[in-house]
């Protein structure tokens, strides 16, 4: 796994840092290289493009105001955007209509949602070459643990009601959070080294 | 706890799925625990990487344009800490609106119950769209939380800065006790000196130590009595200088004192009262001191007037 290109977590800390400086160009190239990743995941939470694309709106101007707030001793760039977008869709959702999503995903069984990928131009080859790096890593995993992990982390659903969609134990949910998300941590380590995971 | 029980709970803070008591606890333990810090980091940044399993989208064309042209009105990073601001409008608002989570039924939290509430992660995710009320009041929780990160990383490097401290203190606070028990005698003598009935004797060196010399304060009226040495040869060990008044040639015993190593010594005493034209004396003793005279006189002396 070749990880040749320029496009490094310290570029994306720098980035943040001059954001934090009011810099609209390394603003526009936040969102230019991240923006599509993220709207998938708010398309994949909320399942309404005006809300996801008013989720994502929502997400780059709080990029904008608190990108002070990132340190990078605490963790990747993208850890932090992700994680922000996350809880905001999240939220969003929650806010919206909890139980007929909820129903609706786990009806769905954690596959990620088939939605057509268009190329952003030099983004998205970095971009593929990682999620290709991912789904191998993600592979590793027994189907189980996997499964839990898509769907608390992408899905946004909690240990009991992922355990109650599945039919287990949530003891055995939370095992399977723990012990995938180890293993996961560990095969993109082994597969990138410390830069990425 | 114990902390294999907080590293339980690590993978699941990772990918969200604590609830609002475990996800208190394990922010009341990250603190103080970098191992814990650094596992939930990585595993936080493997649960991000799931997002590259999700199929991209391109977002309308318009979107970039319109929040690029929304940045340049609203104010990068650097409006967002104002103090005076945070204080001024951070009164009004549900702090947990703030925080993007659904208002409680009572509509209102203490800060205890917030905190237990909440992430990292999610301190840093508030909503600007929420008005800038809200938005300080996330602000204000925020800066709790980096003031106590801060304050705990500022304690550690003081620790070590804390016990020289401490140490130079105990001796500065002997310097001083020793300091102030030399100004309590000064002051002593001080008063001796201007009481009306003092006497003052000098007392010179005796065979053993012809070099002695001393002087002497005494206030018949009350007994009160300072004792003023110099050349004194050093105490052998187990003994000590023992001052003596003598009236109508009987020695009635007073205090013992030693010298510093350049043969002083000053002692504050209380002699008898009421003896007219006393002589003073000076002799080596036994430590503790003697009822009458066993060892060689050093100092003599009668008082004048």
């Amino acid at each position: 796994m070749s990880l040749a290109n320029p496009q490094t977590d310290a570029e994306d800390a720098e980035l943040l840092r001059a954001v934090a400086r009011g810099d609209e160009a390394a603003f526009a190239r936040v969102y230019d290289r991240y923006a599509p990743i993220l709207l998938g995941l708010m398309l994949r939470i909320l399942r309404s493009r005006p809300e996801a694309e008013d989720v994502l709106q929502e997400v780059f101007l709080q990029v904008w105001q608190q990108a002070r707030a990132f340190d990078p001793a605490r963790g990747r760039a993208f850890t932090w955007l992700a994680t922000l977008a996350r809880s905001r869709a999240i939220d969003r959702l929650r806010a919206v209509d909890s139980r007929e999503r909820a129903a609706q995903r786990s009806a769905e069984d954690g596959q990620p949602a088939a939605t057509e990928p268009r190329a952003w131009a030099d983004e998205e080859a970095i971009r593929s070459e990682r999620a290709e790096a991912v789904r191998a890593a993600l592979a590793e995993l027994p189907e189980e643990q996997r499964q839990v992990l898509v769907l608390a982390y992408l899905d946004g659903m909690s240990q009991s009601e992922i355990a109650a969609a599945k039919n287990q134990p949530l003891g055995t949910v939370k095992t399977r959070t723990r012990t995938g998300l180890k293993r996961l941590s560990e095969a993109l380590r082994t597969r990138m080294g410390r830069q990425f995971a | 706890m114990r902390h294999e029980d907080y590293k339980q709970l690590l993978a699941l803070e990772a990918v969200g799925a604590l609830d609002e008591e475990e996800r208190g606890t394990l922010l009341g333990h990250l603190p103080s625990c970098a191992e814990c810090r650094e596992e939930l980091h990585e595993l936080s940044d493997a649960a991000a990487s799931l997002l590259y399993t999700v199929a991209p989208v391109q977002p309308s064309p318009g979107l970039r344009a319109g929040i690029l042209a929304r940045v340049r009105t609203v104010a990068p990073s650097e409006a967002f800490v104002d103090p005076s601001e945070v204080a001024a409008s951070s009164k009004a608002v549900d702090p947990s609106e703030a925080l993007g989570r659904a208002p409680t039924p009572s509509g209102s939290r203490d800060l205890r119950t917030l905190l237990r509430d909440l992430s990292l992660w999610q301190l840093l995710a508030w909503r600007p769209a929420l008005g800038f009320g809200a938005a300080a009041a996330a602000v204000a929780v925020v800066l709790l939380g980096f003031m106590s990160f801060a304050l705990w990383s500022r304690t550690q490097s003081l620790s070590a800065e804390v016990a020289t401290l401490s140490n130079q203190l105990r001796a500065a606070q002997g310097e001083i006790a020793g300091q102030r028990e030399q100004l309590a005698s000064a002051r002593d003598v001080d008063e001796l000196l201007a009481s009306p009935g003092v006497r003052v004797a000098e007392l010179s060196g005796k065979k053993p130590s012809p070099q002695a010399h001393a002087m002497l304060a005494y206030d018949g009226s009350t007994g009160r009595a300072v004792v003023m040495a110099t050349g004194l040869p050093p105490c052998p060990e187990g003994h000590a200088y023992q001052l003596w008044l003598i009236a109508d040639n009987k020695p009635l015993p007073g205090g013992t004192f030693k010298t510093d190593a350049q043969g002083r010594a000053r002692m504050n005493d209380r002699l008898p009262s009421g003896v007219a034209a006393p002589t003073f004396a000076v002799t080596l003793e036994r430590e503790g001191g003697v009822p009458a005279p066993e060892g060689d006189i050093f100092l003599l002396g009668t008082s004048k007037g």
